[in-house]
Parts: C-alpha cells; structure tokens; sequence
C-alpha cells in the first residue's frame, strides 16, 4: 500500500475523524483510524462502536490497501509538519512516512482486519432537509439531554418526523425542549427516531452551515451524508416518555420579561444560592419578580427585583438557576414569555416572538422550596 | 460490737425480691461483691469441678466479729443499709442482706473471718442454713467463705445445672467481670487447682490486656467523657473487634455491672451502620454519676438499675462514643506506621509549631492515649478537642496544613505548593498535604457528605428542597413493601422526596431532592425500601436508617470521571462534616501517607 497525501488535507481529515475515537478505551484497535485506498482519495475511519465516522480526503493512490493507524501519533505528526507532500509507504503493518525534505517517521499498525466493518444500513429511506434545521434543532435541544448514560431514552434527542412537521424533543426528566418545525415538506419518512447525542454534537462539528444534509434512516441505524464525510450511529432503541401529556394545558398565570435582564440577575443570585441544591425563589405579583436566594450552610442571601409584565395570581416558585440560566440562554429575541400554573407543575417557557414557521417550548420542573 | 442489724420489715419489702441463688456463679458473685464491699485489695477465688463441689472466696477485708459473722447469715440482715433513704444512694455493690442467708440455705457452708490484726479470728460451720459449729481460729486479718455441695438439699434445682464446663465458664465470666472493674485489686482465680486468672494490681489497660488477648487492646480505642455530672470512661473495640454473638459488652455503672439494653444500644447506635444486626462490639465502659440520680434496687439479682433520666444518659453515652470512634480509624492509621511515628513527632517538636494542623494535630493527640497505659490520663483533652473545633476552625486548619508545606517540607523546590487534586481510576482522590499525602475514597466521602446533610435535613422540621419531576414514577409494591414504605414515607419526604398514593399498593414519586440530579429516582427508593427491611432489627433510629441507605444508594459511582474542581468542592464538603475519617458505614475514607512512611518505604533495602 502507497500513498502521496498533502499534508494539510490530511490533517484537516485527521482532525474530523478524530473526533469519533474515544477518550479512553479497553480496546486498541479504536484509537487508530483505519485509512483505506478508494480510486482518487484516500478514506478515513473512526468509531467508537457507537458512531462511525468516513472522511475522504484526496489523494494519489500508487498502491491500493487498508491499514489501522494509531491515530494520536498520526495527528500528532501531521500538526508539526509543515504543509508538505507525504508519502506512505506500508508494508505487513508498518507504516512509513516520508517527506520531500527527507523527513522518515515509521510507526506499527494494526491489520485493517481488526476494525469492525462499516454498518450496513439497508431498507433505508433518505430524507434531505435544510442544515440550517438540523443545526438549529441539535442547539436548542441538546442541553436538556440527560447525562446519565443510564436514562436510555433520554440519552438522545428525538426527532419526529411527519407528513408535514418535523419536531426535535429532548428531556432528562427535570427540564423538556420541543423544538417544531411546521410546514415540513416531507414524503418519504414518518417516524420518531432517537439519536444519541454524540452522533448529533459530532456531525454538528462537521456539517456546512448551508445547504441540505441528507439523512439515511435504516431499521437500527442513523446514517447522515454531508459532501465529505459520513457518520453513522445506532438510533436508541426505546420508548420516549409521552412528554405530551406532561405539558401542562392550563396555565392561568402570564409573565412576560426581557431575556437579558433577567438571565443576569439569575446569574448573580444564584452566586447565593445553595451549591448542592442550586435553589433560587421567584416571587411573581403585579408588575415586577422578585428573586432571591439563601443558603443556610454559608449564611448568604441575595435579593433582586426586576419589572415585568404579570397577568395572575401572585405566587412564589422555585427552580434550580442552572436550569434556569440554561433555559434562558436558549430563548431568542429581546423577551420571553412563562405561563405558570402552580408552584409544583411545570413551567411553560416560550420566546416572546417565534420564528417563522418555528415553534419553541422549553418546560421546566420547579422545586418545591 | 456488732454492725449488722437485721432489717426492720417495711425496709425488706420495698427491696426487690427474687431468686439471689441460681448457679455456682451466683454465688461467687455474691461473695466477690461482699469481699469488695468490705473493701478487699486481694481477693482469691477458687471452685471445683465448676463450683458444685466447691466455691471458696478468701479476701483481706475487714473481717467481723463473731456476732457479725452468726449474724452474716441471717435473711435481710446487712451493715449497708438501714433506712429507707438509704436504698435511694446505695454506695455498696450489696444492700439486700439475702445473699449469704440464701446462699447457706441450699448449701454446706465453712465460713471464717477476723476483724483484727491479732489474728483472733472464727471459725463457722453451716449445713442447708443451720448452724453446726462456731469456733476460735487464728487468723489473717480478712474472711474466706466456702461453699461446698451447692443445692445438696434442692436435688429441682441441682438437675438444672449445666455440664461442668458451662458452669465453669459462668463463674470465669463473673470473675473476669469484677476483674475489669476493679483493676486495682489482685485477683486470684483457680478452678480445679488451676490457674485462670492471676492479676496483679494495675490500671484499667493492662488489666483489660492481661485478661483479653493484647490484639484486643490494639483495636480499642479509649474514652474518657466528662460532663459534669456523668463521666464516661473506658475502652471501645474498633471494627475488628466485632462479634455474632453478644457477651462483650461490660458496662458499668459506678461501679456496678449492669446489663441495660438501652444503653447498649446507644453504644450500639455510636457504631452507626457499620454495625449490623445481629453483630455485638467490644466494649468496656464505666459510667459514673450521682448515687440519687440511678436506682439500683430493681432486679433481685441487682444486674439492673433504672436511671432517673435515662435519655438524656442514652444521648451522653451515644454521643461520647460516637465521638471516640471518630477518630479510630486514626489511630489505627498511626499505628501503622507507628515505627516511623515517634521519629517524626521529634521532628515536629524541634520545629516550633504553634498549632498543629488538623490531620497531624488530632493523630498526635491520638498517638498519645494509645501509648499512654492509663488511658484516663491523656486521652480526655485528645477527645474533646476535635469536637470543640468549630467548622470553620477545621477548615483552615486542614488549610493551614496546606500551606504549612513549606515549612514542614525537606524538599527546596516545594515552596510552591498547589493544592492540586488528582483522581485515580475513577476511584480514589488524591491530594498532598504538609506531613505526605493523602487519598480519598471518592464514593465514601460521598456517601459521608450525604449522610450528614440528610441527617440534617431529617432533624428539621421543614421537608428540604425537592424537585418535582416532569414524570412521575409511579412504584408497585407488595402490601408487605407498601406498609413498610408507609413507615419510612415521612422520612424520605424530609429528605426531599415527595410521594402520593396511586391505586391500590402503587405509589407516585414525584419528586426527588433537589441536590440530586442524575439518580434513576425510582430505582433508589426501592433500594432505599429494600435497605430498611433488611435493617429493620437494627437498634438505631428510623431516620438514620433511611439516612444512611440513602447516603449509599446516592452516593457517587466508583468510576465516576471528576473534574478538579470537583474534586476540591468534595474535599471541602469532606471536611465540614462530623467525621471526614469514617463513612456511615464505618469504611475509612481518608489513607494518609506520611513522607516518612514513603520515605521508609523507598529506602527498605
Ligand atoms: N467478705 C466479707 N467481709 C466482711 N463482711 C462481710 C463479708 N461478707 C459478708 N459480710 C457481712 O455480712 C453481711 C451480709 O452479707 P450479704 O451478702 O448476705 O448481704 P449484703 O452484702 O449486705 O447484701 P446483698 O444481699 O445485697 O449482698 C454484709 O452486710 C456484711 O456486713
Ligand atoms: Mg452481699
């Protein structure tokens, strides 16, 4: 096997790819990246087992094969050098790379026998929408997934997909994210998928910010196309809760505040507020919140008032202010909107104003203080 | 000259009245109680054949004369009691006057005594509790008593003796009780012309070290509690020490061995989850407190008394010992690197240290009673220190003994010291401090923080925070688990769980405590369930079972990756509760290596 690569395209490659391999592993074989000769370009390998990722990059092919190769080395070597033709030269498992300049650097493979096979996804049905929803959907949801590996179905972001809306939910039990896209021209694909949060931060790392990506949905898999990589993952094979039934219907209460103002005075009061519990107070009454904290353990209190529009019953609520300031950060435009029914059911959370052909809720579960 | 008077009979009839005389080792009881209480220094036991043949107790008392010594046997008479006051502050370990009457009854007795350094002393001969002979005999100053052919004329009773050995093993126990009461006093003890016990006078330590094997001793951890007007002294076995039968457990109060389950139990609770049911420490503790404030007369074979405010002794024992066992697992620490101990605290006293940093200040201390034989001595300021720090005062001194480093260290280059904070297999923490390093157990010191918040949060009145969840779990249950649940319920919701009724046996959890954000919530109330069933004998509290089961079941996994800052917000969270030394469970959470300890590793050849 041979191969003359720029080094800067190799490099860009690299770095993609490597984003896949992960951190730590019991098994060798996953902290290489498998690089296989195609007819003009050489394609590189990742995955974790969960994902996989493909990147092409060009390349002249002098003789065809495969190998696995350590991958921290590789990146490692290619960021020192300077843009330059590299040569490799592979034989058996050792890997060869030379220079112009008459720079050698030899390393031990792996046999590319060692590396699991790409999924094959068949029955598949491919759908192309906009990146841009894609991206958008990825940003607002994400940060309500669940980190605990053992939640399952929480652990991804699921995508509906229907005749004509495609809604991205994400939840980890505490705090809810429905992202709706209406007027979503779609024929071919009706179905709730959940993919796992990886595979979405990993491809929104890849995609261009324009265009169309083009989804292959097969029966266990998720495939995602972009112009010069793929990745593929398992969906998660679970049931999503019935988040519907959860969003609360009536919700006499009304607030209207501007997203600024009141994301920074959560800030600082939560400086206050207890670091295990993360507990702040939102007292609502006619035209102004009043929001405070207190932490028994450090003996300190904090206090704000802020103006706001308020249609309702005056009423105190609790939440956790990292919830909060996450909640606040993902809402757009000058204010928001929080339809509240009682201190213990859930908050509606909406941006004054959506965009078009948008829909965005975030709910959040109150403490009870 | 007589003193002893035959009891006026309402005085009798408000004594506590029962069988005095059930087994040989009733009756070698009995006469080490007199011998004591006539205020021997030497007291000599033998028996044959497990004292059905032969029980004989010799002391140097103070003897009697000879109407005392005809009068000795008579029912209800006594020269330690006689008026009705009296019985409320008894200072001698007899006052029924019943045991040598009771005793004569079922037996054949040789009895002499002498009251005088002319060595005129009698000589009595009883049979079944008449008189056969008294005669002149020349003697020591003191008394011997023999028993012989127990329960000759009660062949009911004899048949219930056990074998030889049992009875035997009995009578070991009651010596070996007096024995650890009265260390000043010598004991001598043959059964069957052999030695079993041959104790010098001594202190309390070496005594318990003579009469239990010395690993005994290496594993217990000495008290000393003062608060005036009760005093808690005495030794507590650590962990290694505990037993699955009972039996090894020697309270006394003033004086007196007594068994009190209540007071066991507050021993018991001190040893928080580390003990299980049905497991028994090692304890030997002494009690004192104002003859008024305990009534001894309520049990006919006086191993019971009845404390007039029997809770606020409960909490005194319970906390004092909670407070020894604090720090056994610093001691035990230290001992391990004992050889290398003496040198550095040498070291420390050249350098002038005004204050010792806490970890090293508390093992000092520490070091202190374990190699101090009388354990009263040194130990009491070594137990009161700890505990008389405030929260603030033990973080900075754990601090201080950060930046300390530069003074203590012998390396020039370490003038820098970063309070850095390195986590090993998802396991364990380490982090450098003045005298080496030390490594957390990262689950345990979660598990303590835990404990210790949730027990807070369970004293309070108020529910803590709880965050309400967006679906609720909803939990079937057996009607066994759902009554068992029942109970616990207020518990939990203290803690920041919050639960309705949802058909029949189904509970709805709908909220979780607020600091917990990543527990698969329905999964720990079961476990939190299953713990309380399987703990249900334990003697401690509900709250502290579910606080303690919580702590575990919510504690952060071995394996969980830490940030740093983490890390350090652990630490710190460590360090503010009770006991940073010893999870709930009594697992050690904190290992220190010594510079010392590494540096004589390093260098053993
Ligand atoms: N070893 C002894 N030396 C001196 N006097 C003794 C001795 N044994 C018994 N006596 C005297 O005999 C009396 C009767 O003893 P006895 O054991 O029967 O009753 P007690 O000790 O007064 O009360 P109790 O029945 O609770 O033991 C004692 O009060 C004491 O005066
Ligand atoms: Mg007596």
């Amino acid at each position: 096997m041979k191969f003359t690569v720029s080094k800067n395209d190799l490099y860009q490659s690299l770095q993609k790819v490597s984003k896949v391999t992960p951190v730590r592993s019991t098994l060798p074989i996953l902290s290489c990246i498998l690089m296989t000769t195609k007819k003009d370009s050489l394609c590189l390998r990742s995955t974790d087992l969960e994902i996989t990722m493909e990147t092409y990059c060009n390349a002249d092919i002098i003789e065809e094969g495969s190998i696995a190769v350590p991958g921290r080395i590789i990146l490692d070597i290619a960021a020192e050098l300077p843009e330059t033709d590299l040569t490799f030269f592979i034989k058996d498992e050792t890997i060869e790379i030379k220079t112009p300049l008459g720079g050698e650097y030899k390393i031990a493979g792996r046999s590319s026998s060692e590396f699991s096979a790409a999924p094959l996804i068949d029955d598949s049905t491919t759908i192309l929408f906009s990146a841009e929803k894609f991206q958008r959907i990825v940003d607002k949801t994400i940060f309500s997934v669940s980190h605990n590996e053992m939640r399952g179905a929480l652990n991804g972001v699921l995508f509906q997909f229907s005749k004509n809306q495609l809604r991205g939910v994400a939840t980890d039990g505490h705090k809810l994210v429905q992202l709706t896209y209406e007027n979503f021209k779609n024929n071919t694909l009706e179905r709730d998928i959940i993919i796992p949060v990886k595979f979405l931060n990993v491809s929104v790392s890849n995609l261009q910010k324009t265009g169309d990506v083009r989804f292959k949905v097969g029966k266990n898999h998720v495939m995602l196309e972009t112009e010069e990589s793929i990745i593929y993952t398992r969906i998660i094979e679970e049931r999503f809760p019935d988040y519907e039934s959860v969003i609360p219907i009536k919700n006499p209460n009304k607030v209207l505040v501007d997203i600024d103002d009141f994301l920074s005075s959560v800030k600082r009061i939560s400086i206050f507020a207890n670091k295990n519990t993360h507990q702040i107070a939102l007292t609502f009454s006619e035209n102004k919140v009043i929001l405070s904290a207190e932490d028994i353990e450090t003996a300190s209190t904090a206090k704000e008032e802020l103006p706001i529009i308020y249609e309702g019953e005056p009423m105190t609520i609790g939440y956790n202010a990292e919830y909060l300031k996450d909640v606040f950060r993902h809402l757009d435009g000058d204010k928001a909107k929080i339809y509240l029914n009682t201190p213990l059911s859930a908050g509606l959370f909406y941006p004054e104003e959506q965009k078009e052909e948008e829909h965005l809720l975030i709910l959040l579960m109150p403490i009870r203080l | 000259m007589s003193v002893i008077q035959i009891m006026p009979e309402f005085l009798c009839n408000r004594i506590a009245a029962g069988e005095v005389v059930q087994r040989p080792a009733s009756v070698v009881k009995e006469l080490i109680e007199n011998s004591l209480d006539a205020g021997a220094t030497e007291i000599i036991i033998q028996i044959n054949d497990g004292g059905r043949e032969l029980i004989r107790v010799i002391d140097n008392g103070t003897g009697m004369d000879q109407d005392d010594l005809l009068l000795a046997f008579e029912q209800h008479a006594t020269s330690k009691l006689f008026h009705v006051d009296d019985l409320a502050e008894v200072k001698t370990l007899g006052f029924r006057g019943e045991a040598l009457a009771s005793i004569a009854s079922v037996s054949r007795i040789e009895a002499k005594t002498c009251n005088n350094s002319r060595a005129e002393g009698f000589r009595l001969f009883m049979n079944g509790g008449k008189v056969d002979c008294l005669e002149g005999v020349a003697m020591k100053q003191g008394t011997s008593i023999t028993v012989r052919n127990l329960f000759f004329n009660t062949p009911a009773r004899k048949k219930f003796l056990k074998s030889t050995n049992a009875e035997y093993r009995h009578c070991v126990e009651i010596v070996r009780r007096f024995a650890i009461s009265r260390p000043s006093v010598r004991f001598h003890f043959t059964a069957d012309e052999r030695e079993v016990y041959r104790l010098p006078p001594e202190d309390l330590s070496s005594r318990l070290r003579r009469i239990f094997s010395p690993r005994v001793m290496e594993n217990c951890i000495a008290i000393h509690q003062e608060e005036p007007p009760l005093t808690l002294v005495g030794f507590m076995g650590a962990r290694d020490l505990v037993r699955r039968k009972s039996g090894e457990q020697y309270f006394y109060v003033n004086g007196r061995l007594v068994t009190d389950r209540l007071m066991n139990s507050a021993v018991y609770s001190a040893y928080g989850a580390s003990l299980d049911k049905g497991e028994f420490p090692f304890f030997v503790l002494f009690l004192t407190l104002p003859l008024k404030e305990v009534d001894v007369n309520v049990h006919p074979a006086k191993t019971e008394v009845k404390f007039k405010n029997e809770w606020i002794i409960y909490q005194f024992i319970r906390q004092s010992c909670e407070q020894a066992l604090k720090h056994w697992l610093v001691e035990t620490d230290r001992k391990e690197t004992s050889l290398t101990s003496n040198f550095q605290e040498a070291e420390f006293q050249s350098l002038k240290t005004p204050a010792l940093p806490r970890l090293e200040g508390e093992q000092l201390t520490f070091s202190d009673t374990s190699k101090n034989s009388e354990p009263q001595a040194g130990s009491k300021t070594s137990f009161e220190q700890p505990s008389m720090l405030s929260l603030d005062d033990r973080i900075r001194r754990f601090e201080k003994s950060i930046s300390d480093e530069m003074f203590y260290s012998d390396e020039p280059h370490s003038i820098t010291i970063e309070r850095n904070f390195w986590q090993a297999h998802g396991k364990y923490i380490f982090t450098q401090i003045s005298s080496g390093i030390v490594i957390i157990d990262q689950r345990a010191a979660h598990t303590r923080i835990l404990y210790d918040r949730a027990l807070k949060s369970l004293q309070q009145i108020s529910a803590s925070a709880s965050q309400q969840l967006l679906f609720p779990i909803s939990l079937e249950l057996s009607p066994d688990d759902y009554s068992l649940l029942l109970e616990i319920i207020p518990s939990l919701e203290k803690l920041g769980f919050s639960m309705r009724e949802f058909g029949k046996y189904t509970i709805l959890l709908e909220a979780i405590p607020a600091d917990l954000h990543w527990l698969e919530e329905g999964k720990v109330v079961m476990q939190i369930l299953d713990d309380y069933k399987a703990s249900r004998r334990l003697h401690n509290p509900i709250s502290e079972k579910v606080a303690n089961s919580y702590a575990e079941r919510a504690a952060i996994r071995r394996g969980e990756i830490m940030t740093p800052a983490e890390m350090q917000r652990l630490t710190d969270e460590l360090f503010q509760t009770d006991n940073p030394y010893m999870s709930p469970s009594g697992k050690p959470i904190i290992i220190q290596l010594t510079l010392n300890e590494l540096k004589r590793r390093f260098e053993e050849r």
